[in-house]
C-alpha cells in the first residue's frame, strides 16, 4: 500500500511540476481523483490494500505528524520566532480556541452534530497548513515577517490544534469529565510537558550530534529525536506533537551549530523528502478512504463547514492582530487568506476513533476534505494576484524590461543553433544558410547590446539569474566531484574535503554587507582594514567565489566599461588586519594576468599611479585603515 | 580629513544624502549590490573635517529608517583618514 501511494505521489510531483501548480493541490485533486477511483473499484483496491490498516489512528498519527512537524520547525530560527513572538502565540493559541469554539457552534447550528462531535472539528479544522503559499511568498519576495508569522503560526497552531483535538476526543467519548478549570489545567500540563520533552531528548541529540561528524549518523539521530520526542511524550501523556515543535525548534537552531556543511545539506535534503512523503500519503489516503458519493451527499455540511471556517479565520486574524502597529492592514488580509488547510487537519481526520460511529467518522472526514480541497484550490491558486493586488510583490520596469530582452536574445541563439543544425543535416540550404544566418546573428548582437545597457543602467536586474546560475553551477561541481570519486580519480578525505567547500559556498551563499545589514545576530569580526578591488569582470566570479569560501563579505560597486570593451568592477571588503593577507593573496590568484583592467573610480583616491592603457594588470588593490566602524 | 563610507539600505540613500548635504557634507552616492545575491543596498562616500566627523554619523544615525523586516540591520559605517584631498 505505501509504495503504492508513494508511486503515485511520483506520478502527482511530474504532473503539477508540468503544470505549474503548488504541490499539495495537485495532491488533492488526485485525493478526489481517488475517491472516485475506489468507488468504482472499492471491492479490488480492499483484497490488494488492507483499508483497514489505513484507519489506525495511532499509527496514522504517529507515522504522519513527526516529519510534517519537525520539518516545519527545524527551519525555523530563534530570532526570528523572537521578534514575532507575541503575534504568533496570539494566532496559535487564543485563535485555535476561538476558531474551535466560532466553528463549533456554526457546525452545531447548521448541521445535525451534537456540540462535542462539533468542537472536534472545530479542533481538527483549526491547524493551517500554509505549504501551497509559502513557496509563492519567496518567490514574489513577500517580507520575511510576513513569511515568519504565517509559518510560526502553523507550526505553533499544529500543536495546539492537535492537543485540543485529542482532549475534546476524551471528553466526548466519556473518557474525561469537562469543566473549564480542568481543560486549561490539562492544557497547560499537556503542552509544557511535550515541551519539556522535546526539550530533554533533542538537547541531548545536539549534544551527540556536536561529537560525531559522518553526516549519516548525524541524520539518523535528527529522525531518532522526531519520532523518540513524540514516542516518549505521548507514552508519558503530555503533547508528543509540542515535543516534536520543540525538538525541531533545538536541533534547526542549536543542533546544527556542530554541523558540517554536507551534513546540514543532507539533513535539509533528508526532512524535504520525509515531510513530502507525509504530505502525500496523508493525500492520499484520504482519497482512498472517502465514499465519493457520500461525500455529494454531505455537501450542505460541507459549504457550511467551509463558511464556518472562513468566518472564523477572520474574526481571528483581523480582531487579534488588530492590537499589534507592526501588522498593517494589508498584511493582515494576507493572513487571512493564507490560512490554508491541510495534511495535518486530515491526517487528524483520519485517526478519529472508532466509537464515535461509522457516519459521524464518514461525515467529519468528508468536511475535512472539503475544506481542505476548498482551501487549496480556491484561496492557494488566487493568492499570487491577490498578493500583487496588496502590493506585496512588484517588478521594478528594468527587471521586467531585462527579462524581456533577455529572453529575446536567448531566443535569438537558440534559433541561430537550430539553423545551424537544420544546415549540418542538409535541411537548409547554402543559398538560405548564407542568407539567414547574418541576419540572425545581427539579430543576436543587437539584442545582447540591449541587455548590456540595461544592466550598466542597473546591475541589480541581473542578480536573480546570477543567483541561479550560481547554484547550479556549484551544484555541478559538486556532482563532478561525485564521479571522480566512484571512478576512483580521488579518494575519500579528497572528495570530502571538495564537498565541504563546495557545500560551504553553497550555504554561506548570501554573505555580504548587504546581508549583514538583514542578520542582526551575526558577530561580526573588528573591520580595521577596507579594501577597495578592482576586478576584471570574467575573475569577479572567481574571486567572491573564493571570498565567499573563506567567509569574507563583500560588495561590488558598478562596474566601468573601457575603450575596449573591458569592464571590471570593484569590490569592497572589509577584513580584520590578521586576515588582510590572506584577502589580497586570495584576490590575486584568482585574477588571470591575460585581463586588462581600467581605470575608472581610482582616478579619485589618493595615492594612484597612472598607467597607459593596455599594460596589463592582475588586479589594483587599496587598502585602507579604518579607524572607526559601526553598525546601526 | 576623514573619509566617511556609508552602506545602507537603498530607500533611505536620498534621505541621507539631502540631509547630510543640507548640512554641509558633500556626498558621493555609489551603487552597489552584495556578492551575488543581495541587492538594494547603496554605498556613499563623504569627505568631512576631521572635527566634523560625529556630527556627520549622527545625521546619518538620525535620518536612517527603521527596516521593514525589525531584524534588518539600518546602516553601516566606515570612518577612513585621508591622506591627501584635491579638489579641481
Amino acid at each position: 500500500m505505501v509504495i503504492f501511494l508513494i508511486f503515485i505521489a511520483s506520478l502527482v510531483g511530474i504532473a503539477v511540476q508540468r503544470l505549474r501548480m503548488p504541490y499539495t493541490v495537485g495532491l488533492v485533486l488526485v485525493g478526489l481523483g481517488l475517491a472516485v477511483f475506489s468507488l468504482q473499484y472499492a471491492e479490488a483496491i480492499t483484497e490488494v490494500i488492507n483499508l483497514n490498516a489505513i484507519r489506525l489512528p495511532e499509527v496514522i498519527l504517529t507515522i504522519l505528524v513527526p516529519p510534517l512537524i519537525f520539518e516545519a520547525a527545524f527551519h525555523i530560527k530563534f530570532e526570528n520566532l523572537r521578534r514575532n513572538l507575541k503575534e504568533i502565540l496570539t494566532l496559535a493559541i487564543p485563535g485555535v480556541l476561538i476558531t474551535m469554539v466560532l466553528v463549533g457552534l456554526f457546525i452545531t447550528w447548521g448541521t445535525d452534530l451534537p456540540l462535542e462531535v462539533a468542537l472536534i472539528f472545530g479542533a481538527l479544522i483549526a491547524a493551517t497548513d500554509p505549504v501551497a503559499v509559502v513557496a509563492l511568498f519567496r518567490t514574489l519576495k513577500v517580507p520575511n515577517q510576513l513569511l515568519i508569522m504565517l509559518e510560526g503560526e502553523s507550526l505553533l497552531n499544529d500543536g495546539v490544534a492537535i492537543l485540543i483535538f485529542n482532549l475534546m476526543i476524551a471528553i466526548t467519548l466519556g473518557i474525561s469529565d469537562f469543566s473549564v478549570a480542568a481543560f486549561v489545567q490539562d492544557f497547560i500540563l499537556i503542552a509544557g510537558g511535550g515541551l519539556v520533552i522535546g526539550l530533554i531528548v533533542a538537547g541531548a541529540a545536539s549534544l551527540i550530534i556536536s561529537q560525531v561528524n559522518n553526516h549519516l549518523i548525524e541524520v539518523t539521530l535528527t529522525t531518532v529525536t522526531a519520532y523518540g520526542a513524540y514516542l516518549v511524550a505521548e507514552e508519558l501523556h503530555v503533547s508528543g506533537v509540542l515535543a516534536v515543535v520543540a525538538a525541531g525548534l533545538v536541533i534547526g537552531n542549536l543542533g546544527e551549530r556542530g554541523m558540517s556543511p554536507t551534513t546540514k545539506i543532507s539533513l535539509f535534503n533528508f526532512w524535504e523528502f520525509s515531510a513530502y512523503l507525509a504530505n502525500s500519503i496523508a493525500f492520499l489516503l484520504i482519497g482512498l478512504v472517502i465514499d465519493i458519493s457520500q461525500l455529494l451527499s454531505s455537501m450542505q455540511s460541507i459549504l457550511i463547514a467551509i463558511v464556518a471556517v472562513l468566518v472564523a479565520r477572520a474574526i481571528v486574524i483581523y480582531l487579534l492582530s488588530f492590537r499589534f502597529s507592526n501588522i498593517t492592514s494589508n498584511m493582515r488580509h494576507v493572513l487571512y487568506w493564507g490560512g490554508l488547510r491541510g495534511a495535518i487537519s486530515l491526517a487528524l481526520a483520519l485517526s478519529l476513533p472508532d466509537a464515535l460511529g461509522g457516519e459521524t467518522q464518514s461525515l467529519l472526514q468528508d468536511m475535512t476534505f472539503g475544506v481542505v480541497l476548498f482551501t487549496l484550490l480556491v484561496q492557494g491558486t488566487t493568492m499570487r494576484p491577490i498578493l500583487k493586488r496588496l502590493g506585496f510583490s512588484t517588478q521594478s520596469k528594468n527587471q521586467v524590461s531585462y527579462e524581456r530582452h533577455q529572453a529575446r536574445a536567448i531566443a535569438a541563439q537558440r534559433s541561430h543553433d537550430r539553423l545551424l543544425e537544420m544546415h549540418r543535416e542538409g535541411l537548409v540550404s547554402d543559398h538560405a544558410w548564407n542568407i539567414l544566418e547574418p541576419a540572425i546573428q545581427r539579430q543576436i548582437e543587437l539584442r545582447k547590446e540591449v541587455v548590456q545597457e540595461i544592466l550598466h543602467a542597473d546591475r541589480t536586474v541581473g542578480d536573480t539569474e546570477l543567483d541561479q546560475a550560481f547554484q547550479e553551477i556549484l551544484r555541478s561541481q559538486r556532482s563532478t566531484y561525485n564521479s571522480l570519486l566512484s571512478e576512483g580519480m580521488i579518494g575519500e578525505e579528497t572528495f570530502a574535503y571538495l564537498v565541504n567547500e563546495v557545500d560551504a559556498a553553497l550555504i554561506n551563499q548570501d554573505i555580504s554587507y548587504g546581508d549583514l545589514l538583514l542578520r542582526r545576530t551575526k558577530d561580526l569580526p573588528p573591520i580595521t582594514k577596507l579594501v577597495f578591488a578592482s576586478v576584471s569582470e570574467p575573475d569577479v566570479f572567481e574571486t567572491l567565489h573564493m571570498l565567499g569560501i573563506m567567509g569574507i563579505p563583500a560588495i561590488r560597486l558598478a562596474s566601468n566599461l573601457g575603450p575596449s570593451g573591458q569592464i571590471s568592477l570593484t569590490l569592497l571588503i572589509g577584513v580584520e588586519e590578521e586576515q588582510l593577507d590572506e584577502v589580497i593573496e586570495a584576490i590575486m590568484n584568482c585574477c588571470s594576468p591575460e585581463q586588462p583592467i581600467r581605470r575608472g573610480l581610482f582616478n579619485l583616491l589618493p595615492g594612484q599611479e597612472p598607467k597607459e592603457d593596455g599594460q596589463p594588470d592582475h588586479a589594483n588593490v587599496y587598502v585602507f585603515d579604518v579607524e572607526h566602524y559601526e553598525e546601526i | 580629513m576623514k573619509m566617511i563610507l556609508c552602506i545602507l539600505q537603498i530607500s533611505d540613500r536620498d534621505e541621507v544624502a539631502n540631509a547630510l548635504n543640507d548640512a554641509g557634507f558633500p556626498v558621493t552616492i555609489l551603487p552597489t549590490t552584495g556578492a551575488y545575491f543581495r541587492r538594494g543596498n547603496a554605498t556613499m562616500i563623504a569627505g568631512v573635517d576631521d572635527d566634523k566627523v560625529e556630527t556627520a554619523m549622527q545625521i546619518i544615525r538620525d535620518t536612517v529608517q527603521e527596516p521593514d523586516d525589525p531584524g534588518q540591520k539600518r546602516a553601516t559605517m566606515f570612518v577612513m583618514n585621508v591622506d591627501q584631498f584635491k579638489q579641481v
